[in-house]
């Protein structure tokens, strides 16, 4: 069957027909629709990739809950790993029996639950409410405990990250739920005459800084160590590292070969869900690896085709930050857009951790080489770098209700990126945006005429920003 | 004032040791500010009121803002550029039980003092510090000696405290309006009060190690709603909600101030008792309306049992 993007109930034909062509499906496969009966409704909206790829991919995605029940039943230690995105799970899946998750997740659950749940309810009735960024519904998670399992060990990092996240997880200990804080903290330019350090993405951070972050990650060491009933040495950390960097390199070629691609072999619904991954391998390390290795190959075997689930004219937008509602990736796509680059707050998840050093350095590295850590500046300077490497035509800033950091960052990006000659627009997403589906279309749309019309003329005409 | 030194260095975070400014030959001047301009949603109002104070040029030899909040933080990217001083951003770690955060801060108090004397400061041996540290500890001292003699409350007025985060120039009209209406603040909790202030000084550690000091008097003693965790807050209000015998908590937090937002409702359950929650957004028109309720709050605690 030729690419193209399909419905949840076209799905289950198309499940029925690939299983009768003798598809293998992992444990955790089956029809895509018994997610949504099961409570993920937003999926009756969602068109979705027709690749059995893609099919994977979701019922990778979706079972999550399943997974860590599982985990907790066979014994193995459950790590909670909160706001870092990227770290602590490859500390912590380095050693035994030991899975670790981000609790973080529950953000995208009022999406996928189509509000239909109580969470928010409990965050309101809990003080945190509308205010904060949609990342307090992990609050409601872990007080109704019907999403993931409470796990043995939470570890949060704190210090340069959201206010909205530090908050709610100190809301969360208020409530007596244990917390082991470390520090990741706000990353600098190494002053005149101090040592400096070379981080992933081109950035640099001091030395000392460095060392510091070391020393946290050290602590946090140590409690997964006391967790798993055993101290792990460097040489098991340092696999745990090539575990992961064989996770980013697949992803990202992933990513090349469907940015750099005319003809988007996969939609941005899939390829953000897929970015997603490289967090904490959607627990389970092994079989995150061969679902990505899985898309690549169809992306590749497209591409090779010459075939795209886009028309090869859609224009091409480099996205900032990830959406509260998935739909509004499928949003673009209906407006004549695709997605070639991104920036979900998460490129120190995806850039290779060094291999070169020690192993708690180079996961001191990767903390600093967060982009959320540093400064709206550097955020923007890889931004611009990647969107003229994948040659976006236009750039898109979603913002994230209620989060502290979209206010100050979100207009600095759409402007730099209009400075540059890239048409912008910024758009607010919350988790269900269908009241605000027309006017988010025109606002889409409008960029994605302008691009259509030459970025130059935006410019001018001052539609960016 | 040294020699070829002059100049106010701004700033508004308690945890900038003004004592570090002053050793260098600064005069240190911790900005209430006043909010000039309306915050775009999402911006808490006070970090865009300093943020616009500093852009405005101050005539400031520098400004300092701080990491304790990402406000803060994001918001000195906006002044970079404008007519603003020279900016230093204090790295200031969340965490605190650690020996390796204490350390980090006390070095970012020497970054701090590289910072003040690449502005022409002065360098500062450690027997000035100590000085300026022994100035600094008496005048505190005997605020709070004042202070302490001034928590009486008067015949029939309602011994409140008011909790929270910073206040900007327009909204400290709140300790009037609670004045007016017949309460008598016996403990000031919000970062201009008692809450921010560094511990009073070991004399005897002034002699051998100053900069450990005053690393140490900062950072072990002043608590907030930001600090992770924010246990200590809590012990601090604990000690003081029942040596001042106080009846009602106003508790004052700035529109999308995460970190004091999120304390209301958690404070509210744990203190016990009579609370006002206030959000505040720093525009004059919304005075009448606080004055409103705090007149009724203050009643309310004269009433309560
Ligand atoms: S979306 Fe932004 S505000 Fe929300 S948790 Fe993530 S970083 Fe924090
Ligand atoms: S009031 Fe809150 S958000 Fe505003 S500057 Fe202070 S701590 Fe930051």
């Amino acid at each position: 069957m030729r690419p193209m993007k399909i419905s949840l109930r076209e799905w289950d034909a198309r499940h029925a027909e690939l299983t009768a062509a003798g598809l293998a499906e992992p444990s955790y496969g089956g029809p895509l629709s018994r997610h949504a009966a099961g409570g993920d409704r937003r999926l009756l909206k969602l068109a979705f990739d027709n690749s059995a790829a893609a099919l994977r991919l979701w019922n990778f995605l979706l079972t999550e809950e399943e997974r860590l029940a599982a985990a907790r039943a066979a014994g193995m230690k459950i790590v909670g790993a909160m706001k870092d995105l990227g770290t602590v799970p490859v500390m912590a899946y380095s050693f035994p029996a030991t899975v670790a998750f981000y609790p973080d997740g529950a953000w995208w659950l009022p999406c996928f639950k189509e509000l239909s749940t109580d969470l928010f309810a409990i965050a309101d009735g809990l003080g945190i409410d509308d205010s904060f960024c949609p990342v307090r519904a992990m609050l409601g998670a872990f007080v109704s405990g019907a999403h993931f399992p409470r796990p043995d060990l939470l570890v949060a990092s704190t210090g340069a990250t959201c206010d909205d996240f530090s908050a709610i997880a100190q809301r969360l200990q208020g409530l007596g739920v244990p917390i082991l804080w470390w520090e990741a903290p706000h990353r600098r330019p190494p002053d005149p005459g101090e040592e400096g350090v070379e981080l992933p993405g081109g950035l640099a951070a001091p030395r000392a800084q460095v060392e510091f972050v070391r020393g946290e990650l050290v602590r946090v060491r140590e409690a997964l160590g006391a967790l798993a009933g055993t101290a792990i040495d460097d040489a098991a950390l340092a696999a745990g590292i090539r575990a992961a960097n064989e996770i980013r390199t697949v992803l990202a070629d992933l990513r090349e070969g469907v940015f750099a691609t005319p003809a988007a072999p996969l939609p941005s619904l899939e390829m953000l869900v897929a970015e997603m991954l490289a967090l904490h391998f959607c627990s389970d390390r092994a079989e995150a690896l061969a679902v990505l290795r899985d898309l690549r190959d169809e992306a590749r075997a497209r591409a090779a085709a010459g075939e795209g689930v886009l028309p090869a004219d859609a224009v091409r937008v480099f996205w900032v930050n990830p959406v509260a509602d998935l739909r509004v990736m499928n949003l673009l796509e209906d407006c004549g857009g695709r997605v070639c680059g991104t920036e979900y707050m998460i490129c120190h998840a995806l850039d290779l951790i060094p291999e070169d050093v020690p192993p708690m350095e180079a996961l001191a590295r990767m903390v600093l080489a967060d982009p959320m850590a540093g400064s709206a500046a550097d955020r923007v300077r890889r931004i611009l770098r990647d969107a003229q490497r994948f040659g976006a035509e236009g750039l898109i800033v979603s913002r994230i209700p209620g989060a502290s950091h979209c206010a100050w960052e979100g207009a600095v990006i759409a402007e730099a990126a209009a400075a540059a000659g890239l048409p912008a627009v910024e758009i607010e997403v919350p988790p269900v945006a269908d009241a605000l589906r027309p006017a988010l279309r025109t606002r889409i749309e409008a960029l994605v005429e302008t691009c259509r019309a030459g970025g130059g003329r935006a410019k001018e005409e001052g539609v960016g920003a | 004032m040294h020699p070829g030194v002059s100049g106010r260095i701004v700033y508004s975070s308690p945890f900038v040791p003004a004592e570090l400014i002053a050793a260098h030959g600064f005069v240190p001047e911790r900005t209430i500010p006043r909010r000039r301009s309306a915050p775009p949603e999402g911006v808490c109002p006070f970090a865009q009121a300093f943020a616009d104070s500093v852009g405005a040029g101050t005539g400031a030899a520098a400004a300092i803002f701080t990491t304790m909040c990402d406000q803060m933080r994001r918001a000195v990217e906006t002044v970079r550029g404008r007519d603003a001083p020279p900016l230093f951003v204090l790295n200031v770690p969340h965490t605190w039980q650690t020996a390796g955060a204490r350390r980090y801060y006390a070095a970012e108090l020497d970054r701090l003092g590289r910072f003040l004397q690449g502005l022409g400061g002065v360098p500062t041996a450690d027997a000035d510090l100590a000085r300026v540290m022994r100035e600094h500890d008496d005048a505190r001292r005997a605020g709070a000696a004042s202070a302490a003699g001034g928590v009486t409350p008067g015949d029939g007025a309602a011994p409140v405290a008011v909790v929270g985060g910073p206040l900007s120039a327009g909204d400290r009209v709140l300790f009037d309006c609670i004045a007016r209406a017949g309460g008598a603040v016996v403990l000031d909790a919000t970062e201009h009060g008692e809450r921010a202030l560094p511990l009073p000084f070991d004399r005897r550690r002034l002699g051998g190690d100053p900069r450990g000091e005053l690393a140490a008097a900062y950072f072990d003693g002043i608590v907030d709603a930001g600090r992770r965790p924010n246990t200590e807050l809590y012990r601090w209000l604990k000690a003081r909600l029942a040596a001042r015998a106080v009846r009602g908590i106003v508790f004052a937090h700035y529109a999308w101030c995460d970190a004091w937002h999120a304390e209301a409702a958690r404070m509210r359950e744990w203190a016990r008792l009579p609370f006002l929650c206030l959000e505040l957004t720093g525009e004059a028109g919304a005075a009448a309306v606080l004055a409103h309720r705090v007149e009724a709050f203050v009643e309310t605690v004269r009433c309560a049992p």
